[in-house]
């Protein structure tokens, strides 16, 4: 009976031991490289500067780059405008995601039954439009924002096909958020004769702020990550901004411009590739503090 | 003065409670006793409309507060629920500082002036007992209250409002017996300017506090009105057969 | 209200895409033209998009026939097998790859992975390279929600596995994961959406010739490639027929999210 079997559970086990190993080695490789490749654009380049001096020269090499515009399309200089280019379209897209998606959720976990029809309807299509690849987003940028709305490539455009893509992450966050308020609340509100809009301003809204924010953030997260839907949407141009409507160049287009267009450029693509990812790690980190030092407000309060 | 006339509760296709009638009358405390699945707590709900959270509920027959007819379409619900409070079987306080859950009700129905508010706030405490145990701790979270005090607590929420009528669902079902003996006392104390009604599930308790009891009791098809009178006949001397096994254990 | 707005978006979409209706002037050459030689004029130019759309499909497919495996044994690991720490982390480290922006995967497969296949069989551009960074890709999406699917199996159901002596492989393949079965599926199949719609790292590396690949080695080009890189100077039915591909991956996309719903709720209904 055991004796048939004996030989199959191992080999299960075996695949289930092997399978990480794959994975976190070429992950493993491809991290090390970026922070090799990346890092080695900061390391001082004059062998004889040691020691805490080259600490110092280290960290004014990696302000210098984060600060200077960038020469030479990017082989030299830094990212400074590139960096304010991106910070504006983010700004804009969580300027209307934010608004818009809250609303929504408040809508349809407040407001609206399971079964409703339109709630329905509402949820479906945000899933389908979780799922839409990124470069049909920039399709629908570059014709409705672009084209039809005569935005034309700018920091303005980038960011509302943003808000678009990271609207259903959003909504579905703060909608976990209004759904872990425990009913109890609700009746307890109700019972003291809060009016509905009450009920959710004043006693779900603040209790289901850490889905919210930790939404908002990971939303920020999707969205300094894309590059599709920027490409024909925000522009190309890789001077400082001077408005919304001017063009801007966000991180990862630096990045894949400099790979791909820009004949040695790859030094200054993995130093930027580092930039990103480091900025990336930080704003998940501190997504996940925060929803750590939430509960544990809750579970202690003193 | 609570009139209920031919009250049936449906859920859906399931009925909860059926064809009930039955009078409050003022500053009294009137026990709701029977089993589980009796339709209790649907009654409760259907005083102060708590029924409309449920989107499948359906209420037919007529519940009047003196001459407000309750589901009515234009009757003010708010104002229903500053009239008639509720407390919960848990103690349900919002995760805030204890000045703050008080304060929220007031400020919902309109009462502004802070001094005011302080000395609503500091009456009522005192009437429930709890001043002395909670005054420097206004500023905490009122969850780091215990239990008996966050129920009473509870009590306070919703008698900063001054209602006429306070329904009660099994308010000492989770208390320890000290803490249930000091809300009891309460409510008895209440009594002079409130109207009660208390679901329980304690015999003894009913036969201690209230005035008036009113046992329901299901078959399976919604909860009917077996019998409802004084408590001490009720416990004493039941009219129906039903009545006497309930109480006597035999049954439920 | 405001969700109007949300469905507006969404008719916006339509329209958009609609553009592409301009197409119609083609049509069916989208599969009898000679090559993809798109001019803005369509009487000029040759439209076949059947190359393009059998490097989207090669691609996507071969990489999620890889990556589900090994997400979904990759997720029974971090739920049964291994130690609680070394789980905590293994996890952490998913996450994180699941946050790595797709230009940085493409920049490492540029200039690490690349040279390397090059080294095997040049070029080094070419649908095995595409495949093995969209397996990359895609492995935390399945693996993340795979452990999510593992993780929410009543603990009853490993209780009752237990008290029968079963061992962990036999818990793991005939009660975990058959329980799992809608959960998993989902993963798969958005592992999968997210492969067909990956644009960045897919031009990065995987040659973009538009051809049909007589062996792994040869570069390809998907829908998504053929987008980004032509819709910076496409004018007229050339553009038009840029906004039709990104129709056809639409569609794709709906298919699969259609076919992941009825799936669902067909398994959903079957266990209890």
């Amino acid at each position: 009976m055991a004796r048939r079997e004996s030989w199959f559970p191992h080999l299960f086990d075996t695949c289930v031991w092997l399978a990480p190993v794959p994975i976190a080695g070429l992950f493993l490789w491809l991290l090390g490289d970026l922070v090799i490749r990346g890092g080695g654009a900061f390391w001082p380049v004059d062998t004889e500067v040691t020691g805490i001096r080259s600490v110092i020269v280290i960290a004014e090499q990696i302000i210098h780059f984060l600060t200077a515009s960038p020469v030479r399309a990017g082989r030299g200089g830094g990212i400074g405008p590139i960096l304010v280019s991106t910070g504006l379209i983010l700004t804009v897209c969580m300027f209307v995601a934010l608004p818009i998606g809250l609303g929504t959720a408040i809508l349809l976990s407040e407001f609206l039954a399971e079964q409703n029809r339109f709630g329905r309807l509402v949820r479906r299509s945000l899933d389908v439009l979780a799922g839409v690849p990124s470069i049909v987003f920039g399709l629908f940028g570059n014709a409705f924002f672009c084209r039809f709305l005569g935005l034309r490539f700018s920091i303005a455009a980038g960011g509302l096909t943003l808000a678009c893509m990271v609207l259903p992450l959003l909504i579905r966050s703060a909608e976990e958020g209004f759904r872990a308020v425990p009913e109890s609340q609700r009746q307890a509100a109700a019972a003291l004769g809060f009016s509905r809009w009450s009920t959710v301003f004043r006693i779900i809204i603040p209790q289901a702020s850490l889905g919210i924010v930790v939404g908002l953030i990971l939303g920020i997260g999707r969205a300094v990550a894309e590059t599709a839907a920027l490409i024909f949407t925000s522009g190309y141009v890789d001077r400082m901004p001077r408005s919304l409507g001017d063009s801007g160049r966000s991180l990862s287009i630096h990045i894949y411009d400099l790979s791909m267009n820009v004949p040695g450029g790859n030094e200054n693509a993995y130093a930027s590739a580092l930039v990103l990812v480091v900025s990336l790690v930080v704003i998940n980190v501190s997504a996940r503090k925060l929803a750590a030092s939430f509960l544990h407000r809750e579970v202690s309060h003193t | 003065m609570i009139t209920t006339k031919n009250l049936t509760i449906r859920y859906g296709d399931k009925v909860a409670l059926r064809d009930v009638s039955l009078t409050f009358e003022p500053c009294t405390i009137t026990a709701i006793l029977g089993p589980s699945g009796s339709g209790k707590t649907s009654l409760l709900a259907s005083l102060n409309r708590l029924t409309d959270l449920i989107p499948s509920c359906r209420v037919d027959g007529s519940v009047r507060i003196d001459d407000m007819d309750v589901f009515e379409r234009n009757t003010d619900v708010v104002e229903l629920r500053h009239r008639v409070g509720m407390i919960f079987q848990r103690p349900i306080l919002f995760p805030m500082t204890i000045r703050r859950n008080l304060e929220l009700p007031l400020r919902e129905h309109g009462y502004r002036n802070q001094t005011l508010l302080n000395e609503k706030i500091e009456r009522t405490l005192v009437e429930v007992g709890l001043w002395d145990e909670v005054k420097d701790r206004m500023e905490r979270s009122a969850l780091t209250l215990s239990g008996g005090q966050q129920q009473r607590l509870c009590l306070a929420r919703a008698l900063v409002l001054n209602p006429e009528m306070m329904l009660l669902d099994e308010p000492c079902s989770a208390l320890d017996p000290v803490s249930t003996g000091v809300v009891e006392e309460l409510l008895v104390r209440l009594r002079t300017k409130c109207t009660l009604i208390v679901v329980t599930h304690n015999l003894a308790q009913a036969r201690r506090i209230s005035d008036k009891s009113a046992f329901l009791w299901s078959e399976g098809d919604g909860g009917k009105l077996i019998e409802h009178g004084e408590t001490r006949m009720m416990f004493d001397s039941p009219r129906e057969a039903l009545t006497e096994a309930y109480l006597k254990g035999k049954v439920g | 209200m405001i969700a109007g707005s949300v469905v507006v978006v969404i008719g916006a979409f339509v329209v958009g895409e609609s553009i592409p209706a301009l197409t119609h002037i083609g049509g069916s050459r989208f599969m009898t033209d000679e090559s993809w030689h798109p001019a803005a004029d369509a009487s000029f130019g040759q439209f076949n998009l059947l190359p393009i759309l059998i490097g989207t499909v090669l691609s996507s497919f071969a990489a999620i026939s890889v990556a589900a495996p090994l997400g979904i044994l990759s997720a029974a690991f971090c739920q049964f097998y291994a130690p609680l720490r070394v789980a905590r982390w293994y996890r952490l480290m998913i996450e994180l790859m699941a946050g790595v922006p797709s230009v940085v995967f493409g920049l490492w497969g540029l200039v690490v992975l690349v040279p390397i296949i090059a080294r095997i069989h040049p070029p080094g551009q070419s649908l095995f390279t595409g495949i093995v960074i969209l397996t990359l890709m895609i492995l935390p999406t399945v693996a993340l929600l795979s452990d999510a699917a593992l993780a929410s199996v009543p603990r009853s159901y490993l209780q009752g596995a237990a008290a029968l002596g079963l061992s962990r492989a036999t818990t793991t393949l005939s009660v975990v994961i058959p329980a799992a079965r809608s959960g998993l599926v989902t993963a798969v199949l958005l592992g999968l959406v997210r492969a067909i719609g990956e644009t960045m790292a897919v031009v990065m590396v995987c040659g973009n010739v538009v051809r049909v690949p007589s062996g792994p080695f040869d570069p390809i080009r998907t829908l998504t490639a053929t987008i980004a890189l032509e819709m910076g100077y496409a004018r007229g039915d050339h553009r038009a027929s840029l906004f039709f591909c990104g129709m056809i991956l639409l569609f794709l996309v709906t298919l699969l999210v259609t076919t992941m719903e009825i799936v669902n709720r067909r398994l959903r209904h079957g266990t209890t």
